[in-house]
């Protein structure tokens, strides 16, 4: 899944959410990559998108709708 | 006829009889070498490099071999010096302005044998080298481009004012960026290399800082703020050639973690004179840093503490600090420090602050979750990327001080831990070796461990007991979790939360003249609650923004779920 920069969002990027939100990729549905506390076998039935782990808001999914509609964007 | 047919076939065994001992003995005249053997190895006429007037060229003895002093004019075609021939081994020559390339050449049975190349330039007058003090006022211009269209900028540095172009001072030299984002001197670049150069964009946010640095005599150029131009590289010092008539660079030099390294001991010797004899030794200590990084859900049966491990994660690596992007730490605290710094806390009391506010904010709510820290430095010799902290001592006793075991027990919110393991993944790369599910108590062993663990479910509630039950459902069968079996969704300040429900983050207060996800001036950003059926985690999914007026008279407030997971 590609931010809206264009830039492709992968496991571990730091990205922008809405507001001022922040938070890590923790699961990358698309590429197929998770990181251990988020194994493919729990979390791969969401299909689609990157699971985010946020400070602010906890655990979040987007999917690629989300990144229009949140302007998501990695962090440079 | 048979005595003919006879006669005729004795020719041909004769003649071929005539060719296999021709092809198996080698000819007579081998036995008697015509020429002696050439030296075993040759080597470079010694000459000056520039000259002004006659000159003389000394050769190695060659006595005994047959060999001659061979010279080329401007490139041109090879032809033997007069009166060179062995045992000669100097000539006084006298020649016009231009280059001149000598070497040795001999003969001998196996052909002919070269020398490496000498070259002297004959110059009507040398050029003049001014003093350091004038040196300093020379002016540089650094432009930026790809020379060889590899994707990476290239440097292109010319000497705008001051001196002579031939004063062995750098006059105007190409670097290009190689895959280390290190640079590489272009060691004869053409006119049309330099031309092409001429016209890339001025880096004007690149300072030219024009010192002597390596103390030759000759102005050296540092490229400072490089980094403002040309991404990801360090700063660059270009050390003039030192030669007359060479204006390009004789090499250029990161300044990183090694050159400040190397300059930071430099100072602490001239410091200290003992500071060497101190502080290196034959094998540099180097560590590698184990950080096992355990989650566990506790709580206390009358008092009695009771902790099930729920997540595991251990990472064993070489450390060295220039793998943290770390550099000038002297002391086991500031190195500390930037490992905190390195995982984005502000210090590393900052870093340790934030596990145990964690436990303090979580704590006295259904259970504590506690994180457990235990780091330990093994030093080896692999790396030396430590062997600059505490350089006050000597390195033997710097091992062992720092070789010990540090075990701290703090607690923090699971999805801190999760945070930092996501973050050392992503700073160091490291991929951690999980082993989840070992079920620990504590203090009691882990056999006792399912005892308990029913006891603390009993006592506690659905709490502690849920998250065991469900990591063992899934991991162990891979099922969901039926609808009706699944645990609450819980955030942060205790909120049950139903699957479904909307939320909403503060009030993104814009002006009412910019647009956001389509709504003009101040809105909400929504999010709807969501839950794993295999694992029953909860986590949010933006859903759009409203504005002010249109938000749901349901709508809570999103804030992260502490149970099950964050």
């Amino acid at each position: 899944m590609n931010d809206i920069d264009g830039k492709v969002i992968k496991l571990s990027d730091e990205i922008r959410l809405s507001g001022s939100d922040e938070g890590i990729v923790v699961a990358d549905l698309d590429g197929g990559e998770f990181l251990a506390k988020y194994p493919e076998g729990e979390w791969g039935y969401l299909q689609e998108g990157v699971m985010v782990l946020s400070d602010q808001i906890g655990l979040v999914h987007l999917t690629k709708k989300n990144v229009v509609l949140e302007n998501i964007r990695v962090k440079k | 006829m048979d005595i003919q047919i006879r006669t005729q076939v004795c020719k041909y065994l004769k003649a071929a009889q005539f060719l296999v001992f021709m092809f198996f003995f080698p000819a007579a005249y081998a036995q008697f070498p015509m020429f002696p053997p050439a030296p075993y190895e040759l080597y470079s006429p010694t000459t000056p490099d520039f000259i002004v007037g006659g000159y003389t060229v000394d050769w190695q003895d060659t006595t005994g071999s047959i060999c001659w002093l061979s010279e080329r004019v401007n490139n041109g075609s090879w032809t033997t010096v007069p009166n060179t021939y062995s045992p000669t081994k100097t000539v006084a020559l006298s020649r016009s302005v231009g280059s001149y390339d000598y070497q040795v050449a001999c003969i001998d049975d196996y052909g002919g044998v070269l020398g490496p190349v000498s070259t002297v330039g004959v110059v009507s007058s040398m050029p003049t080298l001014d003093s350091l003090a004038v040196q300093l006022g020379y002016q540089f211009q650094i432009r930026t481009g790809d020379l060889n269209s590899d994707g990476k900028k290239d440097l292109y540095v010319k000497r705008t004012s001051g001196g002579n172009a031939n004063d062995g001072v750098i006059d105007k030299t190409i670097l290009t960026q190689n895959t280390d984002g290190d640079f590489d001197v272009v060691e004869n670049p053409t006119s049309g290399q330099f031309s092409a150069a001429g016209g890339w964009p001025i880096a004007s946010a690149v300072d030219a800082v024009v010192n002597d640095f390596n103390v030759d005599g000759r102005v050296d150029v540092l490229l400072k703020n490089l980094d403002s131009t040309v991404s990801n590289v360090d700063d660059q010092i270009l050390f003039s050639s030192g030669e007359f008539f060479k204006g390009v660079a004789q090499a250029a030099t990161s300044m990183d973690f090694e050159f400040e390294k190397f300059f930071r001991d430099t100072y602490n010797w001239i410091l200290d004179p003992n500071y060497f004899a101190q502080a290196i030794s034959a094998s540099l200590p180097a560590y590698n840093f184990s950080l096992d990084i355990g989650v566990y859900f506790c709580s206390y049966w009358f008092g009695f503490p009771t902790c099930l491990n729920v997540g595991h994660a251990l990472f064993e690596q070489t450390v060295t600090l220039a793998m943290l992007g770390l550099s000038g730490y002297e002391t086991i605290a500031q190195a500390e420090q930037g490992l905190a710094s390195a995982l984005g806390f502000a210090s590393y009391d900052t870093f340790e602050c934030a596990l145990v506010c964690g436990w303090i904010e979580f704590y006295g709510f259904y259970s504590s979750t506690v994180f457990t820290f235990h780091d330990v430095w093994t030093p080896t010799t692999e790396s030396p990327g430590f062997d600059d902290i505490n350089f006050s001592k000597p390195a033997s006793e710097f091992v062992d001080e720092i070789a010990g075991i540090w075990f701290n027990e703090v607690s923090m919110p699971q999805s801190s831990a999760t945070t930092i393991e996501a973050k050392l993944s992503k700073s160091l790369g490291w991929t951690p070796n999980v082993s989840d599910d070992a079920c620990y108590l504590n203090p009691v062993s882990i056999a006792a461990c399912g005892v308990f663990g029913a006891v603390t479910a009993a006592v506690y509630g659905v709490i502690v007991v849920v998250s065991t039950a469900v990591e063992t459902i899934s991991d162990v069968l891979g099922e969901d979790i039926d609808e009706q079996d699944r645990p609450p969704c819980i955030t942060v300040s205790g909120r049950v939360v139903s699957v479904g429900a909307v939320g909403h983050r503060p009030l993104d207060d814009l002006p009412e003249t910019k647009v956001q996800h389509g709504i003009a001036g101040p809105h909400y950003n929504l999010y709807q609650a969501n839950q794993n059926p295999h694992n029953g985690q909860c986590f949010w999914k933006p859903i759009g923004a409203v504005k002010p007026s249109d938000l749901p008279a349901d709508s809570i407030p999103v804030e992260p779920f502490i149970f099950p997971g964050g």
